[in-house]
């Protein structure tokens, strides 16, 4: 009975494995055109082929790579620029740590919500420019919500991607900046070169990890596309969700086809992660 | 450079880590900063390079005070304990870290690298990441990055710790070789009381954040101020008694001394005390009491003997090829000319 414990322990796990394998291998093989409730037997790729041609198809990939690389690309640099502040003025501990661990917790949805109070045109950024006399009209503040750029969710991708960067880092900036960043000061480097040659080179690791968390996140994620997102080009997951939705039921392979590549790039993600992982491990073990 | 402490204080987490150190280094001097872990040292070393602020007092260097001066404008460099050697960097990336940061162009650095790197004896590990490196080789490549920095002032936080007594003894020689070379002033933080005899101008003795007896090292071994720096610097006997017109009295032992009267204790190292059969006439004749053996503890060479009379346990070591056991009787010899006295 002891021997099977460990195997029980584990069972909540497999389960939710099982699940969770058996979901994408559904995926894949009904994304290859075989669903037999529909009458569909035949194996093809031909969803595929349509997938990466179509050019509302081709848009939306194009589009999500280009919010979700936008906004961590941003939000790496941003985040790594703040845990530079906070470490530099003794802040990576305390007060301001749960302030920034805030917008982690707060879900997607509002997010939105609060983006779009902020900088709609009818938003509190635009009435706020115009009381001051800043801008002529509400409606000369630029478009930033649903329009084809994507500004809209990448700003609120950064709102909530920014302070995730900086919980992922800051602890082994601040670890690396007492230690190491210290011992470049002594030798005479100004905090500036210190933090150049030395911190930021050792944290790329962690920034790199945390780059390829928040790109996977947000290439999968449907609900700040949907609710910022212009009408065309639509990200992704929104596609994939009209496809799947679609009255027709013969649209789901092309649904399938839409999430497989989105499974395929985060395995990528995922490969690239582990391989960094791996990386960190032998160095440790050096 | 000349370095000067006055009424240095430090706390960290308002706890009080150093107290009112006054010190004076001067130019090209090894002091060594000897005290057991946790006094304060390594503070007091950070507090040197600048890397934490003073709660009071001054650092003067050179006469100038740099009590305000940023850590990389002190020309003041610590080779740390756990060494921080950078491990993105190659032997010769981080040697030349230091000579990169103040701007020398690449052609002058390099020389200037590959004659560090020449005088710790890294030939051929240049491009050799750190991690790949053995405990003495890191030892070697930190105090060449040190160097290369150009300090005014060396301070070393106990770089020999984590080696063995070979390497140990290497690396002494090698710094020792260095600072003659270069004529560094140095402060040498260290736990070993050899290392600090065996390196150091002058010693400074640490306890609990203050700085208690600062001297040459034979003075501090000759004359410690107090039992404490005794027991730190080995320790031996140590035998209660009074000194009353020049004459210091005890239970085991009287002898005539020049010392004012008052409460004073003897301290007799292990090498003063001589073990006598009670057939031979005791040398001398300060005491004729008896000893009888308690323990043999077998060193080697020497077999330490610790021997009990007028309720007082002493320690000493006789050779080896002694036919002495456990419950022996023995005179024991006192050697006046090597009795400490400090006085309570």
């Amino acid at each position: 009975m002891r021997k099977a414990v460990p195997y029980i322990l584990l069972l909540p796990v497999m389960l939710l494995t099982l699940i969770f394998i058996g979901g994408i291998v559904n995926v894949i093989i009904q994304s290859l055109g075989i669903i037999p409730s529909l009458g569909l037997y035949k194996p093809t790729l031909s969803y595929y082929q349509e997938v990466l041609s179509r050019p509302d198809f081709l848009s939306s990939i194009a589009f999500s790579l280009y919010i979700s690389f936008v906004s961590s690309l941003l939000a790496a640099i941003l985040g790594v620029l703040v845990c530079a502040l906070l470490v530099g003025n003794g802040l990576a501990k305390g007060k301001i740590m749960q302030i920034t661990k805030i917008p982690i917790v707060i879900p997607h949805t509002v997010v939105a919500l609060l983006i779009i109070n902020i900088f709609s045109q009818s938003g509190l950024l635009p009435r706020l420019l115009y009381a001051l006399g800043l801008i002529s009209a509400q409606e000369s503040f630029p478009s930033l919500l649903f329009a084809p750029n994507g500004i809209g969710i990448i700003l609120a991708y950064l709102w909530k991607e920014i302070p995730f960067v900086v919980f992922f880092v800051i602890s082994i900036m601040a670890n690396i900046s007492t230690t190491l960043g210290e011992a470049a000061q002594n030798l005479g480097a100004s905090p500036g070169q210190s933090f150049r040659y030395v911190i930021l080179p050792l944290c790329m690791p962690a920034v790199k990890n945390a780059f390829l968390i928040i790109f996977a996140f947000s290439l999968g994620a449907y609900d700040l596309p949907f609710l910022l997102g212009a009408t065309a080009p639509k990200a992704l997951p929104v596609q994939a969700f009209i496809e799947y939705t679609h009255p027709d039921l013969l649209h789901r392979p092309y649904a399938m086809a839409l999430n497989s590549i989105m499974f395929f790039i985060s395995l990528i993600i995922v490969v690239f992660y582990y391989r960094l992982l791996q990386g960190n491990l032998k160095k440790i073990e050096r | 450079m000349e370095l000067i402490l006055g009424n240095l204080s430090v706390a960290i987490d308002n706890k009080l880590i150093l107290d009112s150190i006054n010190l004076k280094v001067k130019k090209g001097e090894l002091l060594a900063l000897l005290g057991p872990s946790g006094c304060g040292k390594s503070t007091l070393l950070k507090t040197i390079a600048g890397l934490l602020p003073p709660a009071s007092g001054y650092v003067m260097l050179n006469g100038k005070d740099a009590t305000d001066l940023p850590p990389n404008q002190r020309g003041v460099v610590i080779v740390f304990q756990d060494l921080r050697l950078f491990p993105n960097m190659t032997v010769e990336e981080n040697i030349a870290f230091p000579l990169k940061v103040r701007g020398i162009p690449k052609g002058e650095r390099l020389e200037k690298v590959h004659n560090f790197i020449a005088g710790v004896q890294l030939q051929g590990l240049e491009k050799r990441k750190v991690t790949e490196l053995s405990g003495g080789q890191l030892q070697r490549v930190a105090l060449a990055r040190a160097l290369a920095a150009e300090p005014k002032i060396l301070l070393l936080d106990e770089p020999f710790s984590s080696l063995d007594e070979n390497l140990r003894r290497d690396m002494r020689r090698l710094v020792m070789d260095l600072r003659r070379r270069y004529g560094i002033t140095t402060v040498l933080v260290t736990h070993d009381r050899q290392e600090a005899f065996m390196m150091a101008d002058r010693i400074a003795i640490m306890f609990s954040g203050k700085i208690v007896q600062c001297d040459t090292p034979k003075n501090i071994y000759h004359a410690p101020a107090t039992k404490a720096v005794a027991d730190f610097l080995g320790g031996g006997n140590y035998i209660q008694g009074t000194v009353k017109n020049g004459q210091f009295l005890s239970n085991i032992i009287n002898f005539p001394v020049s010392k004012p009267d008052g409460q004073y204790t003897a301290l007799f190292r292990v090498p003063a005390l001589k073990a006598l059969s009670p057939a031979e006439n005791p040398q001398g004749e300060q005491t004729k009491q008896i000893f009888q053996i308690t323990d043999l503890y077998y060193l080697g060479d020497q077999t330490e003997i610790i021997a009990e009379g007028s309720g007082q346990q002493l320690k000493l070591n006789i050779s080896s090829d002694h036919s002495l056991s456990i419950g022996d009787k023995i005179h024991i010899d006192f050697d006046l000319s090597q009795v400490v006295l400090i006085e309570e």
